[in-house]
């Protein structure tokens, strides 16, 4: 075996375990065809859907349908153990190497310093097997990510730990391994309710009615069989009287949006864990299926916190890591994003300093107000908008009263919204605050920034009002409606901080 | 981390990106996209009006039977054009770009101004392109990419291609170490 791979510091037994077990090319575990064979299925069923509703009603070719069935089946099935069998991986040098590929081979290396974090995942399947995935994020700009299906959980252990501390002895020569780690969150059967309770039930009641409305497209003609055995009177009382279950409707709405809001909580942030290590933060959970994931501390870029009315009366806020990748990260960051839900005051704080250490974070703040010009546009618009309200809905005294109502509703909450719009900036330290009801602010640090964006339309250059965009690894994050002098004080300052910086930013 | 030294740094010793320092990019490739908008409002005109005319004589349509939501769309392009040839003629003394020893600035815009800077130890790769119209002009496209987004992050249409290469040569000599 090649060189590169002698590190000293690494602990004896997972060093000597890791290349034994993975210096050859190899399978994943056997039961890894059951992942294929479900893919395969999924895939054919997908796309030839139309067929299979066709052989369905058509009466011609229902009695070949076993024949096809089982044609289908020994497809599915063949494909799978090729794909199983043709799917091997290995260590090497520093690099895990992937042979893959149903009729062409295809081989995909991967450097250990290009793994950006190593996720395990554990469907209810795997769980029941014995079994788990591993996942490889990489930083690479073409969408290389590789999925282990069927790893034996010890197995998966190995891999990952060996590439983790061989990777990090590269970046960091520090070699003390397994240093005492600090749990960060959590929850309890307690704590799960908090979070589960103070969701936000209605986005996610919207969520599943899109679901509902996305379903209904597959399961067209099985449920349009189904309507059409209603008898023809319930159709014409109902188109008299649908007008009286709006708010049955809306109670539904309600339940169903809170149970669906619970119980996925539940699904989902079972028994979490969240710890924060030497090098690396964890975090697993879940019920049905399982995850860990474990993300190096040099990679985050920002740490953002968000939490709302209920959860704020509970001290406990939702965070938001986002990792740094070469890829595009959308507006969701959906992928390069963990959250960690109901993490205290104090668990933030301790992240904070682990995170962006040595790097000041109470000393010398100083806050930053946006210009008044952004308390006069939320107060146009709303009264704007809230007149619209106030003129179709009232006439006479009622309508003045609906008047003074906007105007009252447009001042409060438009002062409230604008004195929560502000940043706040140490020598190497950047936080944005903003909203009032739904509070959100956002931690990065200077040198990790990539570039820095100032933008002025024509009626801001006038007023001497600007926007300012930090461009992060991670995501951009924007400041609205600064002061010019401010804005360019706050550009220049980036530039700076980034320019002198010799640290790695990743 | 001691050798770092930010708090050093009062904000008036700070550089500044100074407005003046932005060098504009060559007078033809104005002329070029004056062309381009007098070439659109040009073609646009023809067919409006050509269309009108063609209605007008061969099926005897006659000028009050136009609908009005013709002329509202018609107001609404030539506003357009009007708008977009404001922003060409005043943009241009606002667009160009600024090169200092540890970054790349570009600017841009009229009604929309924007500026971007690019610090050279962030910077992934560059790239020069050029089409075949910006090849017949003597004007190149630098773009700079850095990490965390798809696109290019900043983006100089329009300049000389060999101001372009001398740029990508001083990156490659002074950028990421």
């Amino acid at each position: 075996m090649p060189n590169g791979f002698e590190i000293t510091s690494m602990s004896m037994e997972v060093n000597d375990d890791f290349k034994a077990a993975f210096s050859d090319p190899r399978r994943q575990h056997f039961l890894g065809v059951i992942r294929y064979f479900t893919k395969y299925l999924v895939l054919l069923v997908r796309s030839f859907f139309p067929i299979l509703a066709g052989l369905a009603i058509s009466d011609g070719l229902r009695q070949y349908a076993e024949v096809i069935g089982w044609g289908i089946f020994t497809l599915v099935v063949v494909a799978a153990i090729v794909e199983y069998w043709r799917f091997r991986f290995h260590v090497e040098n520093r690099t895990i190497i992937i042979q893959k590929g149903l009729l062409e081979q295809e081989t995909i290396t991967i450097p250990f310093d290009r793994i950006q974090a190593l996720h395990l995942e554990q469907a209810p399947w795997q769980r029941f097997v014995g079994l788990t995935g591993l996942k490889i994020d990489t930083a690479g700009t073409s969408g290389s990510e590789v999925d282990l299906q069927a790893l034996k959980i010890d197995e998966a252990n190995v891999l990952r730990d060996g590439i983790m501390s061989a990777r990090e002895e590269s970046v960091t020569s520090s070699s003390e391994n397994e240093p005492e780690s600090k749990l960060l969150v959590h929850l309890s059967l307690n704590a799960l309710l908090k979070v589960g309770v103070t969701q936000d039930h209605f986005r996610n009641g919207f969520l599943a009615f899109g679901a509902v409305i996305a379903l209904y497209e597959p399961l067209k003609s099985w449920i349009d069989v189904w309507l059409s055995a209603v008898p023809e009177m319930v159709w014409s009382v109902l188109s008299w009287t649908w007008f009286l279950f709006i708010p049955l409707g809306v109670f539904l709405f309600l339940i169903v949006s809170f149970t669906i809001s619970i119980v996925g909580a539940f699904l989902k942030y079972f028994n979490l864990r969240a710890a924060l290590h030497a090098q690396e933060i964890s975090l697993r959970a879940g019920l049905l299926r399982r995850f860990e994931y474990r993300i190096p501390l040099t990679k985050i870029q920002i740490l953002e916190w968000k939490s709302n009315l209920l959860r704020r009366s509970l001290h406990i806020e939702t965070l938001r890591i986002f990792q740094a990748s070469a890829q595009e990260s959308d507006a969701s960051g959906k992928g390069l994003a963990i959250s960690v839900p109901g993490i205290s005051q104090k668990s933030s704080s301790k992240l904070v300093t682990a995170v962006f250490h040595d790097q000041t974070y109470d000393v010398k703040a100083e806050q930053i107000q946006p210009d008044s010009y952004l308390f006069y546009r939320l107060l146009i618009t709303r009264i704007l908008s809230g007149s619209v309200l106030s003129f179709a809905f009232a006439s006479g005294w009622g309508q003045l009263f609906m008047i003074g109502l906007v105007l009252l509703w447009a001042f409060w909450s438009s002062r409230k919204i604008f004195e929560n719009h502000w940043l706040r900036v140490t020598p190497d330290l950047c936080q944005l605050h903003s909203g009032w009801l739904r509070k959100k602010r956002t931690l990065f640090s200077f040198y990790q920034l990539q570039r820095v964006v100032f933008y002025q339309n024509a009626v801001m250059r006038k007023r001497g009002v600007a926007h300012i965009t930090f461009a992060t690894s991670a995501g951009n994050r924007t400041f609205k409606y600064l002061n010019e002098t401010d804005a360019s004080r706050l550009y220049d300052w980036s530039l700076a901080q980034i320019e002198q910086s010799d640290l790695e930013w990743m | 981390m001691e050798d770092f030294q930010n708090n050093k740094l009062s904000l008036d010793e700070l550089p500044q990106l100074n407005v003046l320092d932005f060098e504009r990019l060559p007078g033809r490739y104005f002329r070029l996209r004056l062309w381009t908008w007098a070439l659109v409002l040009f073609l646009s005109s023809f067919i409006l009006f050509g269309g009108i005319l063609w209605a007008n004589v061969k099926e005897d349509v006659l000028i009050s039977e136009i609908p009005a939501v013709l002329w509202g769309l018609m107001t609404a392009w030539y506003l357009f054009i009007s708008l977009w040839g404001i922003s060409e003629f005043n943009g241009f003394a606002l667009r160009g770009y600024a090169m200092r020893e540890r970054d790349l600035s570009f600017r841009s815009g009229y009604f929309f101004h924007a500026y971007t800077t690019v610090p050279f130890n962030r910077l992934q790769h560059s790239e020069i392109s050029q089409g075949p119209l910006a090849r017949a002009v003597k004007l190149c496209t630098l773009k700079i990419y850095t990490a965390g987004s798809s696109g290019a992050n900043l983006s100089i249409s329009g300049m000389d291609p060999i101001d372009a290469q001398r740029i990508r040569d001083y990156i490659d000599e002074h950028g990421s170490e």
